[in-house]
């Protein structure tokens, strides 16, 4: 599990070492994480080129700031993807076309249990999210879905579930509260 | 707003994950989290719960050229002036910039100066230099563009706290910064401001770039 570079301790002596500027290991971080990136950036986008644009942006920032990884906030993997979606989610509201042909967002939780390794462990997260996700109502789900794997602002939802905004937010407001009252029950 | 009440900071770090927050408040959200490892923790907590929806994704290979744009805009610099020839450090900038530096570096006596911030623009070069000579540090235009006559550049200093003004850079020369008046570890940032600078004494245009102070030197 060690020699794993995407392993989570890796990661996170890679980030320390890259915040006293070893540039070796920022290359060993790129090479674990940039596929995994670069899929994120993508699914949010629809669009390579901004989705390479995205990674650039990223990877440019973890350089400089690498020290402000706290490693008590969770995996260095989160802390990379939140980095990631976030900037691509800047990119769409700077005016950035989405690509077309856009799957629906419940499809992200058709592919969830795809991979090997920990898959056990994956299964369970998964099953929970899933099993959570299934108490909210269906344009609940659909409305934090879209926002959380393809970058919908509150705006974008109320326009693409043609709902007001004041209650595309308390949706996504009660949907959360009532997600967390599930994954935490 | 009230951000001891934990229903709302829970709320607050959901939203922030999920990316609904809009930029400014996502900013001032991220300062926030700087001082509040509690608040870090939740924002944690609701990347795991979510973190599934990225674990099932397909790895997708980017193309190689992106390492090799990062890898020349982020490559070691500390050892560039020491280097023989130290005008290498002028080759990896535009040959605009490169001009300009090496204009300021021919009309400055004493020691040679060190490079002590890069601030990389968007696309990965840099846009300004920050340089370290005898105490007083210059921050010197390396690939940024003249600002549009309606806007000027604006230095930054961060520490933890709200955002220092440093001063509006010049249009047509870098801005020496005394001796002394920043820190090592400091966050050097430049906003786009209108004309004169900001009216509020905090940032109101977009960050440009920013990079940490004598980070890798």
């Amino acid at each position: 599990m060690t020699d794993d570079p995407a392993d989570p301790a890796a990661l996170s002596v890679a980030l320390a070492r890259i915040s006293a500027g070893d540039h070796a290991a920022f290359e060993r971080l790129y090479r674990a994480t940039s596929a995994k990136l670069f899929a994120i950036a993508l699914r949010t986008t629809g669009n390579r080129d901004s989705a390479e644009e995205v990674l650039q942006e990223v990877f440019t920032a973890i350089w400089q700031n690498a020290a402000r990884y706290d490693p008590h906030r969770g995996a260095p993997m989160a802390w990379l993807t939140t980095m990631v979606r976030h900037a691509a989610i800047d990119r769409l509201r700077r005016g950035a076309v989405r690509g077309e042909g856009r799957e629906a967002p419940e499809e992200a939780l058709l592919q969830l249990p795809a991979s090997a390794a920990s898959a056990a462990d994956r299964g369970v997260m998964l099953s929970a999210l899933n099993r959570c996700l299934e108490t909210l109502e269906a344009p609940q789900r659909r409305a934090i879905l879209l926002a959380y794997t393809q970058g919908y602002t509150h705006e974008e939802l109320a326009s693409a579930l043609a709902t007001p905004l004041g209650t595309i937010k308390s949706w996504v407001r009660r949907g959360l509260e009532r997600l967390k009252r599930c994954l935490d029950g | 707003m009230k951000y001891e009440d934990p229903g709302l900071r829970d709320l607050l770090a959901a939203e922030y994950v999920l990316g609904t927050m809009k930029p400014l408040t996502r900013a001032r959200f991220e300062r926030l989290m700087r001082d509040d490892a509690s608040l870090r923790r939740l924002v944690g907590a609701w990347e795991d719960y979510f973190s599934p929806l990225d674990t099932a994704l397909a790895p997708v290979m980017p193309p190689a050229r992106l390492w090799r744009r990062l890898s020349r805009a982020t490559a070691p610099r500390q050892s560039l002036w020491q280097r023989p020839g130290p005008w290498r450090v002028l080759t990896g900038l535009t040959s605009t910039a490169a001009l300009a530096l090496l204009a300021w570096l021919l009309f400055v006596p004493g020691p040679a100066p060190r490079v002590v911030a890069v601030l990389n623009l968007q696309g990965g070069q840099p846009g300004w230099v920050a340089l370290e000579q005898g105490g007083e540090l210059h921050l010197a235009v390396a690939g940024a563009a003249a600002p549009d006559p309606a806007h000027d550049y604006e230095l930054w200093a961060i520490a933890g706290g709200p955002p220092r003004p440093i001063g509006v850079l010049p249009r047509d020369r870098g801005l020496i910064i005394p001796a002394g008046s920043l820190s090592p570890g400091v966050v050097l940032a430049v906003s786009l401001e209108p004309r004169g600078g900001s009216p509020t004494g905090l940032p109101t245009g977009p960050v440009l770039s920013q990079a940490r102070l004598g980070a890798r030197t």
